[in-house]
């Protein structure tokens, strides 16, 4: 195909028609999970508020808290109910923490988005040049030692080795504290990554392992097509033949994995969280289930959801940007 | 067509000893006999590939270590699960005790096996529930159209929550059981296995044989469960020993958070919590189980690759 200048900005509403059908096919999932968090903390055996209250409670408190919280009426004018005080951003109330539902979220959601963030960064930074280099020296004993890691880490989950993280950096060399959480703003950028570091390693690893995997099949494959050959026929520093000319094609697959990544760490956070004590969103979850603060997790749970749905999204459109025929194809 | 017409014309002892001599005399077998034999070279070839695969034969065997162990614990140690002995409370490893004793005086190797027990029952049933649910919603999503719609959008909505997190909430409202854990898990895994039996299913379905078959007049549920069920078992068999690994994970992190498996029952999670709280005077506590688990995950996906190359080469 040769650039004739007849299809100028026919580009653009394509992009334009991809995305309005992209954001009208989000409105459904967003709908289900909606209601699969509902049904699913609504499966309570026996009465919520009971349960919520022990068995010591006075009935007249059963009551009341029945009624506030709107037990008694049926479970679809419930949902509505709840959808309803959403839309006017009203997430729900707490049992135990006398403070609105979405600054609790958002107190706890802080942490979390750190953590994550950092994690990703490690994922990135180690895992794809390691795939790059494993893939440039395939068959060799560098390539075998990389495998080698990334099968390690695809089989250590997060919680068990920040617990053995913690047990040498921090029982045995005491070089980090044990856990807690120091947040940016008032305490600096250093002592938050010192708090941060071993959590992000513990929580990225497992992923870094994966991406590993990715970009090295995706490189390969890659350096086998025609034109990287014919780049290396005219003289390409092996450098840019790899960073510039291979990684542009490879980057695709590896935009996916990237997605799906977030979404792992966003969902190994509330584990890690717990481990190395961090007050995220995942210890607030883990926390409310051992008070049986239904509405706090209902609440957290559709948050981290429809972040996760959200960050699918953006990687779609993302991917349909880098690559036009995502786009063409549908 | 020609081996049917040849089978009747040469005496039936003969032909079977030509058969015998020399499995290339395909000309002289009927048609059953000739199935049987490519499939016995299917076979054949499928595990000489599986051999060659060291990885994969690698992970075959530190699963059978992980199996026999779990099998064989009461003859492998010789304490209980539950015995305590309050006075050797938090002893490192020792002759006595190798692994050492944990917060309430019992041994560790012993309560490591147990666990191993637990984890691999709640890992094979969570990833049996999930591959029948998983199949049963695959295979008649991709047949029926409508149940299609349904059904993946329900897939989608609880695959949009994460894994851990729904297998937690749904803990925090059935309440810690072996059983609740082993639901949880199946309802968090099953839309995977759906996909997958799904996806394999539609480019199945629309083969000429199976046009045929339904010209012919043939059930749906004859067709589904005769006809395509058989060609998309592999890439599900590989799937659910996927998430076999992930179910072991899942059970370790969910008794880890206190939701999973209820204390005093051995499970590596729940050893991991309770060493948790004393990490600065039992590492072992923490390292066995930690370990432990680790290597079973690590057994289980070396061979769940080796799985996928010989059952599901496309994916490769």
């Amino acid at each position: 195909m040769f650039y004739d200048g007849q299809n100028e900005g026919k580009g653009v509403t394509d992009v334009r028609k991809y995305l309005i059908r992209r954001i009208l096919t989000l409105i459904p999932v967003l709908f289900i999970v909606s209601v699969v968090i509902f049904t699913l903390i609504h499966l309570t055996p026996g009465d919520p508020a009971r349960i919520m209250l022990g068995a010591q409670a006075s009935e007249s408190d059963v009551e009341a808290l029945r009624e506030t919280m709107g037990f008694n009426k049926p479970l679809p004018v419930q949902y509505f109910d709840w959808m309803a005080d959403i839309f006017h951003g009203n997430l729900g109330k707490s049992v135990y923490i006398n403070q609105p539902m979405t600054e609790i979220i958002a107190d706890h959601m802080g942490p979390t988005i750190m953590l994550t963030m950092y994690a990703m960064i490690f994922v990135i930074l180690v895992g794809i040049p390691l795939g790059i280099i494993a893939a440039k020296k395939r068959g060799t004993i560098a390539d075998s030692a990389i495998e080698g890691l990334s099968m390690v880490g695809i089989s250590i989950p997060s919680f068990l080795l920040g617990l053995l993280l913690i047990l040498l950096f921090v029982v045995k060399l005491k070089w980090l504290p044990v856990g807690g959480y120091k947040p940016l703003k008032e305490y600096g950028f250093l002592e938050n990554l010192r708090y941060l570091v071993l959590p992000a390693v513990a929580l990225g690893f497992m992923e870094t392992g994966l991406i590993i995997r990715m970009t090295r099949s995706s490189v390969l494959e890659v350096l086998n097509c025609d034109y990287i050959k014919m780049a290396k026929a005219k003289g390409v520093k092996e450098f840019w033949l790899v960073f510039k000319h291979a990684l542009k094609n490879a980057i695709l697959p590896i935009l996916t994995t990237i997605g799906q990544t977030l979404m792992g760490l966003l969902s190994g956070a509330s584990i890690v969280e717990t481990v190395f004590n961090i007050p995220g969103a995942g210890q607030l979850i883990i926390n409310s289930v051992s008070k049986r603060d239904y509405e706090v997790i209902q609440a957290d749970v559709l948050v981290i959801a429809v972040i996760n749905v959200l960050v699918c999204f953006l990687i779609d459109i993302l991917y349909s940007v880098v690559d036009p025929r995502v786009r063409l194809e549908k | 067509m020609k081996a049917v017409q040849t089978a009747g014309v040469i005496p039936e002892e003969k032909r079977k000893r030509m058969v015998q001599a020399d499995p290339d005399h395909l000309d002289q077998c009927s048609t059953e006999e000739i199935r049987k034999i490519l499939k016995k070279e299917q076979r054949r070839l499928r595990l000489q590939k599986f051999y060659r695969n060291k990885l994969a034969v690698l992970g075959f065997t530190i699963l059978m270590i992980v199996v026999l162990g779990a099998v064989f614990a009461p003859l492998l140690t010789k304490y209980g699960p539950y015995d305590m002995e309050v006075v050797n409370r938090l002893k490192g490893p020792s002759a006595e005790h190798i692994f050492g004793t944990d917060t309430f005086g019992r041994d560790l190797l012993t309560r490591i096996l147990y666990g191993a027990r637990i984890s691999l029952v709640i890992g094979l049933a969570t990833s049996v529930l999930a591959l029948v649910v998983g199949m049963v919603c695959g295979l008649y999503a991709s047949y029926y159209k409508p149940l299609d719609n349904v059904l993946m959008r329900i897939c989608d909505g609880l695959s949009a929550v994460p894994a851990s997190l729904l297998a937690i909430a749904f803990m925090a409202v059935l309440g810690a059981s072996v059983k609740n854990v082993v639901i949880s898990m199946a309802v968090v895994y099953t839309p995977s296995i759906a996909r997958v039996a799904r996806g394999s299913a539609l480019s199945v379905k629309e083969q000429t044989y199976i046009e045929a078959m339904r010209a012919l007049g043939a059930r749906p549920s004859n067709i589904i469960w005769r006809h395509i069920a058989p060609n998309v078992i592999c890439p599900v068999i590989v799937q659910a020993s996927y998430i076999f690994a992930n179910a072991i994970i899942t059970e370790a992190a969910l008794s880890f958070l206190g939701v999973g498996v209820p204390v005093p029952t051995p499970s590596w999670g729940n050893i991991l919590y309770e060493g948790q709280s004393v990490i600065y005077k039992g590492w072992w506590m923490i390292l066995f189980p930690a370990i432990s688990t680790a290597f079973s995950v690590l057994g289980m996906n070396l061979f769940g690759d080796g799985l996928r190359d010989v059952l599901d080469p496309q994916t490769n």
